[in-house]
């Protein structure tokens, strides 16, 4: 009855199985591209548009009203730059132009076709009502084309990035919410830069079309901004606690955008954002700002904190200038001259973002770049450079030391042919230290985790130490540790299921990395001599073996080794950059593999030793509730002598014995054996002891208060626990016994006249069965009788060759010492047990099984007294 | 297994945009009845040249689509109208009947617009009204019937009426400019003078390659007092078409006014050599002749003129009746300031005879302003009359103030009869009354220069120098032009100096 303890618990078989196959990659959202293909085309709609050179009047007209009234004049437009019979006459906000060309005009649309007849630079003659007042101006017609292409350009190139970085990062991670966020950001910036041409809105649809874009986009980067730095690099804690937080930051912007559709068809001035409301979009990106930098300052996670320290940097360091040049300049001073020294730095932000993601792998996205492409295009710069500075050089020093021209280039360029390796070298080195870790990184990760895991004692961390390293180290496109039980490698069932036997044998051999593909082939070649129809075998089953790695996208598998047991197994699969594992990386991954069998084993014996710690701390409190329940001393009845012994094992097993006192001036003398061990079989003995001393006294017959026990005990246990338990009731005078058995080992009365007679009247266990009928007898005693009741810890006692002490050898010594004083008596009974287990086992074998436990009641003849009252022996 | 509706959408949405380019393609039925688009074409280009007021080119236009089109009822409809403004009646008859005859082959809106142009090629007034009123009631919507009402209620005299559906055509149609035009008297004749500007300006604007625009707000400005501003439209309009005879002559009025007045006679002389290119008699230029001396205060000159005609005998006609009855009246104020008086009680008599005689066969015809205006020009000369011989003029004077007040033509047009009448008081020494009757004027015209020479030398001799003062500095800026020995100007220098001299 003694159970099983922890050290047996299951281990999940697979564990940090990295990559995916191709079969379970996710594509990307539909909705999510179609949004961005649509942006896309608005954005080079617009641009088209900026570059259209359209006749346009510089006149900035309102929407919605039923004739055109001028609501705004481009400084230094046409309209501005109007003439009446040759003097300055410009047109001014509230002018109303009826006719354009000579034809009459009351729709914007009119006067789109009409000047749509003309061509930039004709004068056009233009009546105009000021108040009620005629007058003609004439007009020379400009292009609607944006007047800074230069500037327009960079704008455009800013966008571009900005998309295409942010779709990258969203192609590699469409379901992850940061990288969702920052591809719409992506997007609205496009939109934004694309439709912010700087000019006014005139007759157009297209312009206004790309207004109305550039409003919208400019009302959503904030928000965008906002919400993405509220959820990267981590979910803010406010995030989660008000649902409601990121879905309203879309709405102001989308009143203001309300507004502002309002103020295009009903507004009286031209329909722009109020210094508030672009100080408000301001406060958008301030609180980003700060969202970001309160996650980098206070994250205690080195690795986090590395990955977005340049991008933090990148960040403040775009949006600030935006801040201040744009947003606050405009705002507070009117002007938007610095508006590029505001836009330029931004490009700073998908910069950072993409140095992060090809130097961290941020938010999980990974760019393998070539390596030979990288050193080609570095070869060609480098060239180029050098040809550029051989000219240069080579005029400047021709210049200042009048040599011939052939002498000084051909000094120049042996000079800088003398530093084009070395700098090329250099620069290439640091390209691998940025770019490509694997060579410059190895010794040092080498020496990260060679602290690192011996300092790991839990297996979750373990794993998590190696899967992390290993991974960003050498980049594998699938990585998994398998674990072994009984030195047996199994595969998870996501990667196909089944054990590797043969293969793990194998391993247990072999202390290093293997190729499965070259091991594979060889096993499988034809040519290769067989040794005999079992060594084919043999190599049949290990190839199946490699064949299900290899099949499971795996292609070099690392044993991991304690002593020579095999724990647990490295597996690879190709490289990201498809170069395939040098010698120096596989002698890496043996290294660390054999670290972490190693280390394995440490924290499976730590997991013991914690478990036996918690065991035996078990055991102490439930030996020190079973050593309550017993009685402190024996009762001191006239004419008889009680002597009680219990020797606990080792695993305590709930037996007690106990003596209630009883109506009439009887005594209740009970034994029992409680099922199970440890813990619960004390606590199910201390509570059927209170029960049956409480029922005690409200029955008087020992059958009817194991009956009532026994509902009491099956109420309120499970089914499998349950007590064997012996009631006698001795009523001293009359010399007679009561009693009743539930399923206990039946007590010896050996009578003085030297006959044993067993006391088997009784029923099922206390708990087994509810509803129990318990019958009871009646002995009388005579002088010198002796009752010996016992648990099965004394007659299932058992000699090394697992013969059991019995019911004869306890009737045997009882019978031996019948004319000896009860506690001689329990003594020798006691002796007799423990010389069957044999003399040769420790008390810690004697105590290994059951516990011992004995109480003789002897009957006195009228003139002998036990003067000792005796004490209870434990 | 599941359709996907692309295709299906993709299919839909092409045909739909075939669909919709096949009606673009497709020819829009004609506005007007005719079995040639060629015809309509010229119908087209006739419409235009008759917006423009070219009778000559509209009615070669309307030729054309008749000779393509016999069928082309409107087309003769048209044709009818333009050759009537050439003054080919008969020809304008001839094709009216022919569009009467065409019109169960229209349809019932220009059936009904046939009618109505045959009913006024009649002169069946009131027939015409009923189909007006039936177009009215049916098309009201319908530009070319919003113009005809319009058209009937200015002549019928409610400007207001005129107004409101001249601008329901611009509302309808903004293409029919020559609806500024209308609108432009229309609030020249209520006075009215900066929305008067404004529209004639909409209509010089859109019809800028047009004399008659140009010479509309000369008018206008004419009209207002604005004289430098007539002249320069005035010039336009000749620049424009120098035969546009009307701006000659509307120019040498402006500069006669100004005091130009070699400059209005060389004017006039090349209107009279435009008339003569256009087979115009130029006996038509000489009542215009005398109305610039009469202007410039050469009261010689009138007659020298008037001599030269003054016993033609008028043909039958009411232009050229009309033309002798002007030159009669010229010459009767001439003789009346060079104190000629028998000579003048002759001319009066005269005159008086032509005026009567004019009414007798033509007074059906003259609207009330016309007859009011010959009403009170006879009494202004018969006051002058008396006044010359001596008599009691002061009653004459006082019916002739009424007559003017009562008179139901604008402010404007009152401007020279209220200076003859302040000339009358002025002469008479009654100066109150012509410096009633100046200010009148000047409220409305601050700038008409010979009310505010009589104003100031009425002033003068009552001692206001100040306004004295103030009214010869208008009249000498208005007259900066001015010849150097215009009488007016040489007076009026004068009178400024004894003024100033006296302050």
């Amino acid at each position: 009855m003694f159970p099983r303890g922890p050290s047996h618990r299951r281990r999940p078989q697979h564990r940090h199985v990295t990559g995916m196959s191709a079969s379970t990659v996710h594509r990307p959202p539909a909705g999510y591209l179609l949004l961005g293909t649509l942006a896309l085309l608005a954005a080079l709609f617009c641009a088209w548009d900026a570059l259209q050179r359209k006749p346009t009047d510089g006149a900035e007209w309102k929407l919605g009203k039923d004739q055109i009234e001028i609501g705004g004049i481009v400084p230094n437009g046409p309209a501005d730059l109007a003439t009446s019979e040759g003097e300055p006459t410009p047109l001014e906000t509230g002018d109303v132009i009826e006719g354009i060309d000579r034809k009459p005009i009351s729709s914007p649309r009119q006067a789109a076709l009409i000047l749509r007849s003309h061509q930039v630079g004709d004068v056009v003659p233009y009546m105009v009502n000021r108040n009620g007042e005629i007058f003609e101006a004439d007009l020379r017609l400009a292009s609607t084309r944006t007047t800074n292409v230069t500037i327009y350009f960079i704008y455009c190139g800013l966008g571009l990035i900005y998309f295409l970085v942010g779709l990258y990062v969203f192609w590699k991670n469409p379901w992850q919410a940061p990288a969702r966020v920052f591809y719409l950001l992506g997007v609205v910036f496009l939109l934004y830069f694309f439709s912010s041409s700087g000019r006014s809105v005139e007759y157009y649809w297209s312009q206004v079309f790309s207004r109305n874009m550039a409003a919208l986009s400019s009302l959503l980067v904030p928000p965008l901004f906002l919400h993405f730095f509220l959820i990267f690099p981590e979910p803010r804690s406010v995030v989660f606690r008000h649902k409601w937080l990121l879905p309203s930051l879309y709405l102001l912007p989308l009143v203001y955008y309300l507004l502002f559709t309002h103020d295009q068809f009903y507004g009286s001035h031209p329909a722009s954002f109020s210094g508030l409301q672009q100080m408000v979009l301001g406060l958008y990106f301030t609180a980003g700002l700060i969202s970001l930098l309160a996650t980098y300052i206070h994250t205690t996670d080195t690795t986090l904190r590395q990955k977005v320290k340049f991008l933090t940097l990148g960040t403040v360091t775009g949006v600030l200038p935006y801040l201040v040049f744009t947003l606050a300049f405009e705002v507070m001073l009117g002007r938007n001259d610095f508006a590029l020294l505001g836009a330029v730095p931004l490009v700073l932000v998908p910069v950072s973002f993409g140095y992060s993601i090809a130097r961290y792998r941020l938010m999980d996205v990974e760019v393998i770049i070539r390596r030979s492409l990288i050193y080609a295009v570095l070869t060609g710069l480098l060239v180029g450079a050098y040809v550029l500075i051989v000219i240069v050089v080579g005029n400047i020093l021709l210049k200042a030391s009048g040599q011939t021209s052939q002498l000084v280039a051909i000094v120049a360029t042996l000079l800088l042919a003398a530093v084009f390796a070395p700098a090329r070298d250099r620069i290439q080195s640091f390209l691998e230290r940025s770019f490509f870790r694997e060579k410059h990184d190895m010794q040092v990760a080498l020496q990260e985790l060679a602290l690192a895991i011996p300092r790991t004692i839990e297996r979750d961390a373990l794993f998590d130490l190696v899967t992390s390293r290993v991974t960003a180290l050498l980049h594998p496109q699938r990585f998994a540790i398998l674990t072994c039980e009984a030195e047996v490698l199994h595969l998870p069932e996501p990667l196909g299921g089944g054990s590797l036997t043969k293969l793990s044998a194998y391993l247990a051999d072999r202390r290093s990395a293997l190729l499965l593909e070259a091991l594979h082939s060889q096993l499988n070649a034809p040519l290769r001599p067989e040794s005999g129809e079992e060594g084919a075998r043999q190599r049949a089953l290990l190839s199946a073996d490699m064949g299900k790695l290899l099949a499971a996208g795996f292609e070099v598998v690392v044993p991991a080794l304690a002593g020579d047991r095999l724990v647990a197994a490295l597996c690879l699969g190709p490289k990201r950059s498809e170069v395939a594992y040098e010698g120096a990386e596989l002698e890496l991954l043996t290294i660390v593999a054999g670290q972490l069998g190693v280390q394995l084993e440490n924290t499976r014996l730590y997991d013991e030793a914690i478990e036996r710690r918690q065991l035996e701390e078990e055991l102490a409190l439930a030996r020190s509730i079973q050593q309550r329940l017993l009685p402190r001393e024996v009762p001191r009845i006239e004419s008889y002598e009680i002597a009680a012994l219990n020797l606990p094992s080792r695993q305590i097993s709930g037996d007690y014995y106990d003596f209630v006192p009883m109506d009439e001036g009887r005594i209740g003398v009970v034994i029992s054996d409680v099922s199970g061990k440890g813990m619960g079989a004390s606590l199910l003995a201390s509570n059927l002891q209170a029960s049956l001393r409480a029922l005690a006294g409200n029955h008087s017959s020992p059958s009817a208060i194991l009956r009532a026990v026994n509902t009491t005990l099956y109420a309120s246990t499970d089914s499998d626990r349950f007590a064997t338990l012996f009631l006698a009731a001795l009523e001293p005078r009359q010399r007679r016994l009561i009693y009743s058995s539930a399923g206990h080992n039946p007590p010896l009365l050996s009578r003085a006249d030297g006959s044993c007679v067993w006391l088997e009247d009784g029923a099922t266990p206390l708990g087994a069965f509810d509803g129990m009928d318990y019958p009871e007898t009646t002995v009388t005693l005579e002088a010198g009788d002796v009752l010996v009741l016992y648990t099965d810890g004394v007659t299932e006692a058992e000699d090394p060759q697992d013969r059991q002490f019995g019911i004869e050898g306890l009737q045997e010594i009882v019978c031996r010492h019948h004319d000896r004083p009860a506690e001689e008596l329990t003594h020798a009974l006691k002796d007799a047990v423990f010389a069957h287990v044999g003399p040769n086992r420790g008390s810690a074998e004697r105590n290994a099984g059951d516990d011992l436990t004995i109480v003789v009641l002897r009957v006195l003849g009228d003139e002998t007294t036990d003067a000792t009252g005796g004490r209870p022996h434990t | 297994m599941k359709r996907h509706p692309l295709p299906l959408i993709v299919l839909v949405l092409a045909v739909a945009a075939v669909a919709v380019w096949a009606m673009w393609l497709r020819e829009k039925p004609l506005p007007v009845t005719t079995t040639s688009r060629e015809a309509f074409q010229w119908y087209e280009k006739g419409m235009e040249n008759t917006d423009k007021l070219f009778w000559g080119e509209a009615v070669q236009s309307f030729e054309q689509a008749v000779a393509l089109d016999s069928t082309f009822a409107m087309a003769w409809k048209e044709l009818s109208t333009a050759r009537r403004s050439i003054g080919d009646e008969e020809g304008a008859k001839e094709a009216i009947e022919r569009a009467y005859h065409l019109r169960d082959e229209v349809t019932e809106i220009e059936r009904l617009l046939i009618d109505y142009s045959y009913d006024l090629s009649l002169g069946k007034h009131e027939e015409s009204k009923t189909v007006l009123e039936e177009m009215a009631r049916k098309y009201p919507d319908d530009v070319r019937v919003v113009l005809l009402r319009a058209r009937r209620a200015w002549s019928s005299g409610d400007r207001d009426q005129a107004i409101l559906l001249y601008e329901k055509s611009l509302a309808l149609d903004p293409n029919r400019v020559m609806c500024h035009n209308q609108l432009g008297y229309l609030y020249l004749d209520k006075d009215d003078f900066p929305t008067a500007i404004a529209n004639l300006q909409r209509y010089a604007y859109y019809a800028d390659d047009q004399p008659n625009p140009h010479d509309s707000l000369g008018e206008a400005y004419q009209a207002a007092g604005q004289y430098d501003k007539a002249i320069q439209e005035y010039v336009k309009a000749l620049e424009i078409r120098p035969s546009f005879y009307q701006s000659a002559v509307h120019l040498a009025t402006a500069l006669a006014i100004t005091g130009q007045i070699e400059r209005a006679r060389y004017t006039l002389s090349q209107a009279e050599n435009a008339m003569t290119e256009l087979g115009i008699s130029t006996r038509f230029i000489l009542p215009e002749r005398m109305h610039v001396e009469h202007l410039a205060m050469q009261p010689e000159k009138v007659l020298e003129i008037s001599d030269r005609e003054a016993d033609r005998h008028p043909s039958d006609d009411p232009s050229s009746l009309g033309n002798c009855l002007n030159i009669q009246v010229y010459r009767s104020f001439a003789l009346l300031e060079l104190h000629r008086v028998d000579e003048a009680a002759v001319s009066l008599e005269r005159t008086a005879g032509y005026w009567r005689e004019f009414l007798e066969k033509w007074g059906d015809e003259l609207g009330p302003s016309s007859l009011k205006l010959g009403e009170i020009v006879g009494r202004i000369l018969e006051a002058k009359l008396l006044l010359a011989q001596g008599l009691a003029w002061q009653p004459v004077a006082e019916e002739i103030a009424g007559a003017i007040d009562q008179a139901p033509f604008p402010c404007h047009r009152k401007a020279f009869l209220r200076y003859d009448l302040s000339q009358i008081d002025y002469d008479g020494g009654n100066d109150a009354a012509a410096l009633e009757q100046a200010n009148k004027i000047l409220a409305v015209i601050p700038t008409f220069p010979y009310l505010n020479l009589l104003a100031a030398k009425a002033h003068a001799r009552l001692g206001h120098d100040e306004e004295a003062i103030g009214h010869l500095k208008v009249y000498l800026k208005v007259m900066a032009m001015a010849d150097e020995d215009h009488p007016g100007v040489i007076e009026a220098r004068e009178l400024l100096a004894r003024l100033q001299a006296r302050r």
